[in-house]
């Protein structure tokens, strides 16, 4: 008898469960960013502003567009390294990543959602909303103009295509309700972050989740004009499409760099608004890929939102974060109280 | 046993020649060799390594055809002859999945009979072939002597009048292979089947056969053609008979001459037949 | 040297170890290595959660950054229900998808051993079908084919049918020439060759290639999902992703192992039932010679 020959399952299995757990701890969410380069250290060591600039890193929430117009024309113009700041503007490969890589400390700031920030603290990750990028919602509901939807109860009995987040259906929810219908009464879709093609090749009859800004231009370019249905005008209370958030260490130990930055970064949003042209050169050297044609449209319908009935540049309201949370507690999207207070802050905007 | 002979051969081979291709090109095996098989008997061939005794086998069994010459079954043309012979290589070629039992059957399977029959048909065998209680065994666990019986009986089972044999006893050690040379005299008389047999072993030779043919080196013709006139049925025991060794001498001188010329001319060595004196 | 009997049935000796299915004392010990085998493995697995889940307390590593073995658990139990509705949802896509992978990769095989000129034209494209990253086409086929099941079928498809191409191409040949010689002198037909001779040879190959296969098969059905799907175990991980409830992703990696693993040993079990003469070769028989 030769010797004891180990059992045939056992290495198998071994081997078979590596692979699967290696491959799939490998992989995290949904991959749709490019690879960039990684930040620079995220941490913040005290200099004073007149020594050597101090290293920040921001991530970004998608490729750079238009809703970063200002942090790039900041660096362009050189505020950032005014204020003794070098700055690192970077768009990590999961964007659905960046409110973890700030909480962690991997980079000073992020940009981000209101809901995503709710729910992260909810979670007790450590970041706070330090100003609002856009003072109003972008999401909306896109339809062909030909199919003559208009409003949220024409949607009974169609297709509604959608990137799978669980906030958007609360949203239609909301504006099916306000339209005196109800969500149950229409088929949601995950169609994934493609929701012109989805829309454009008649596979749903709407698109939510596309941006009036950006995917409402982009199907016009195809030669689809197309009806937008804003979330805030039915129902959905007026939330910040895109917040700056900053870890809470940075903002305890580091409240003067969080300062500079700000000051920088609203100078910055000020010249986009002046010369938007001269903004959208800068975002193209940054990213040759930018839709040049569809950003000349979308800069300019933007570019009001970043001021709008605010006293000064990224302002918050209690109230604002107040009913938004109040209504995700309500859409079941949040499942804990948030104190909103330790959510947001004004104190480090320039006035 | 050799009944009354037909008018025709059973196998007969006129000035055959035949080819092996090589990487330089076609290498002449055969030449103008004649040599024939008549209806019950047990016919040898041997010769020196590489003189082309396989390319023999299978010209008769119809994989390969003759350069030049015919091949005659019966006195009839034989061109289609391809499944007409039951062929037993030198490696038995048991299929490992299939039991030694269904193993047995393959060429009746073949032949389309269904499996239940050729089934029952191999069965009544197996005591015969000394495989008892071994129907349902995997080839893997058999000896070596019990794979060259199962693989024998796969070759009778194939029920053609003719069985082709390559050094079926070659690869058996010398205990394992006078057993079965024994046992093979012991079922020759019931099997009624025309044999042609290669082997290296001059005893094998005489003690099995009727006619023995001797090869020369490569390219090979008919060296010799020796009549054992030993009768049926053999035993064992004549090994030790005058007759036996004059045949057994004169077949050595034949082939160790051709060895000499095999060697000389670069061919592959001749392995020494085993010798002749007393176990 | 023996004594010569003359006994008339001249059966030769043989020390061959007589061999009858299910009796031996092989069997026996066989299973007794079943257990003895599973213990080391499942030590090492309990040894790294346990060093896990010390290090989680010890380092205060935040819960939604890396959960320790605790909260995993208790995120599977809290959400066991939508938990297991999605695992139905992506076992019936790995079950559609491989067995259209395994019926597609069989047929390929056969013609590309079947013919020189088919492989010439048809090997190619299965290679290239390879480089294509799945990830990338997944959009695509999402268009073209809707979002139902048939997309996340065709990935897993994509993935899955490979190997287990490869792997019975070289079955299929590694038939030994000689055997199929000796077929043709039975008057064998190319057909009878190739079910009699070629394909059993080819079974351990096809075997190997379906292990593989199937491993890889929980991987792409979550790709599939990933890029559009309303339910699965990757639509799940996704969602929980996006609401930072990491323990749950966790969980559901947890569950697409137990999968992978449970898939495997399935193929394994199905492979000593079908091809008992190769395992007891593997175990080293006792041929005396």
């Amino acid at each position: 008898m030769g010797a004891r020959t180990a059992h045939i399952l056992n290495p198998r299995w071994a081997v078979a469960a590596a692979i699967v757990a290696l491959a799939l701890v490998s992989c995290q969410a949904a991959p749709s960013a490019p690879e960039q380069a990684k930040p620079a250290a995220g941490s913040i060591p005290t200099a004073a502003p007149a020594a050597k600039p101090v290293s920040l890193s921001v991530a970004l929430d998608w490729y750079p567009n238009s809703d970063h117009a200002g942090l790039y024309v900041a660096q362009e113009n050189g505020y950032y390294r005014g204020e003794g700041l070098e700055v690192n503007l970077y768009v990590p490969s999961n964007p659905e990543d960046v409110l973890k890589l700030v909480g962690a400390g991997k980079d000073s700031f992020g940009i981000s959602y209101q809901s995503d920030v709710l729910l992260a603290a909810a979670e007790g990750i450590p970041i706070k909303s330090v100003a609002a990028l856009v003072q109003h919602p972008l999401n909306s509901v896109m339809t062909l103009k030909a199919s003559g939807i208009t409003r949220p109860r024409q949607l009974e009995g169609k297709k509604v295509g959608y990137p799978g987040i669980p906030g958007h259906e609360a949203l239609l929810s909301t504006m099916m309700k306000k339209d005196g219908s109800s969500i149950d009464r229409v088929a949601l879709v995950n169609v994934g972050f493609d929701l012109v093609p989805a829309l454009i090749g008649k596979k749903v009859d709407a698109a939510l989740g596309a941006y009036w800004t950006h995917e409402a231009i982009l199907a016009e370019q195809e030669g689809y004009p197309v009806d937008v249905m804003r979330v805030e005008q039915w129902g959905v209370p007026d939330f910040y499409e895109l917040v700056l958030v900053a870890n809470n260490n940075v903002i305890r130990d580091q409240p003067d760099a969080v300062r500079r930055f700000l000051r920088a970064t609203a100078k910055g949003f000020a010249d986009a608004q002046k010369d938007p042209s001269r903004a959208l050169d800068i975002l193209v050297k940054a990213n040759p890929e930018t839709n040049r044609q569809m950003e000349e449209k979308g800069i300019r319908l933007l570019m009001p939102l970043w001021t709008d009935g605010v006293p000064s540049f990224g302002w918050q309201t209690r109230e604002r974060w107040q009913a938004y949370a109040e209504w995700m507690k309500e859409q079941k999207l949040l499942t804990t109280d948030v104190n909103v207070d330790s959510v947001f802050t004004t104190e480090f905007l320039p006035k | 046993m050799r009944g009354l002979s037909p008018s025709q051969p059973k196998i007969e081979l006129e000035r055959v020649s035949a080819e092996f291709s090589s990487r330089g090109g076609p290498l002449p095996v055969l030449e103008r060799v004649d040599l024939c098989a008549w209806e019950g008997e047990f016919v040898t061939i041997i010769g020196p390594s590489g003189c082309g005794k396989s390319t023999l086998l299978n010209l008769i069994s119809g994989l390969q055809d003759p350069a030049s010459g015919a091949i005659r079954f019966d006195g009839q043309p034989a061109t289609h002859r391809i499944g007409s012979v039951a062929y037993m290589p030198q490696k038995d070629l048991l299929m490992p999945w299939r039991t030694i039992l269904d193993n047995t059957i393959l060429s009746l399977e073949v032949q389309g009979v269904s499996r239940k029959a050729a089934r029952d048909r191999a069965r009544s065998l197996f005591d015969l072939f000394g495989l008892a209680s071994f129907e349902e065994a995997y080839p893997a666990t058999l000896s070596g002597g019990m794979r060259q019986r199962a693989a024998f009986l796969r070759t009778v089972l194939a029920d053609k009048p003719v069985m082709l044999l390559d050094e079926p006893f070659g690869a058996l050690d010398a205990l394992t292979r006078s057993n079965m040379q024994e046992w093979l005299l012991h079922l020759w008389g019931t099997l009624h089947k025309t044999i042609l047999f290669i082997t290296h072993d001059v005893d094998e030779a005489v003690l099995l056969s009727d006619r023995v043919y001797v090869l020369t080196a490569r390219p090979a013709r008919v060296k010799l053609v020796l009549e054992v006139d030993l009768p049926r049925p053999r035993e064992y025991e004549m090994v030790t008979s005058t007759r036996f060794i004059q045949l057994k001498e004169t077949l050595l001188a034949a082939i160790r001459e051709e060895t000499r010329k095999a060697m000389e001319s670069d061919t592959l060595m001749f392995v020494s037949p085993r010798s002749s004196r007393h176990p | 040297m023996k004594a010569r009997e003359t006994t008339p049935e001249m059966r030769p000796v043989d020390t061959a170890r007589p061999w009858t299915p299910g009796n031996s004392s092989v069997a026996s010990s066989v299973r007794g290595d079943h257990l003895a085998q599973w213990l080391p493995s499942a030590g090492l697995v309990v040894a790294a959660l346990a060093i896990w889940q010390v290090a989680a307390a010890a380092l205060q590593v935040p819960r939604w950054l890396l959960p320790s073995p605790t909260d995993i658990a208790e995120a599977m139990v809290t959400n066991r229900n939508p938990l297991l509705r999605h695992t139905w949802v992506t076992l019936e896509e790995v079950l559609v998808g491989f067995a259209l992978a395994f019926a597609v990769g069989v047929a390929l095989a056969i013609a590309i051993a079947y013919s020189r000129t088919l492989e010439r034209t048809i090997y190619p494209f299965v290679i290239a079908s390879q480089t294509v990253p799945v990830v990338a086409i997944a959009p695509i086929l999402l268009i073209w084919f809707g979002y139902g099941l048939l997309p996340k079928v065709i990935v897993v498809a994509l993935i899955c049918f490979f190997p287990i191409t490869v792997n019975m191409v070289d079955g299929l040949r590694s038939v030994d020439p000689e055997l199929v010689s000796l077929m043709r002198t039975m008057g064998a037909s190319r057909w009878q060759i190739f079910s009699k001779a070629q394909l059993p040879t080819s079974l351990p190959f096809l075997f190997s290639g379906t292990k593989v296969s199937i491993a890889v098969s929980v991987i792409g059905a979550v790709i599939g999902e990933w890029v559009g799907a309303s339910a699965g175990l990757g639509y799940y991980m996704v969602r929980s992703a996006s609401q930072f409830q990491t323990a749950a992703v966790f969980g559901a990696i947890v569950v697409l192992s137990a999968l992978g693993i449970a898939l495997f040993a399935l193929v394994a079990l199905l492979e000593r039932r079908a091809l008992p003469w190769y395992h007891q070769a593997r175990k080293g028989n006792d041929s005396e010679y």
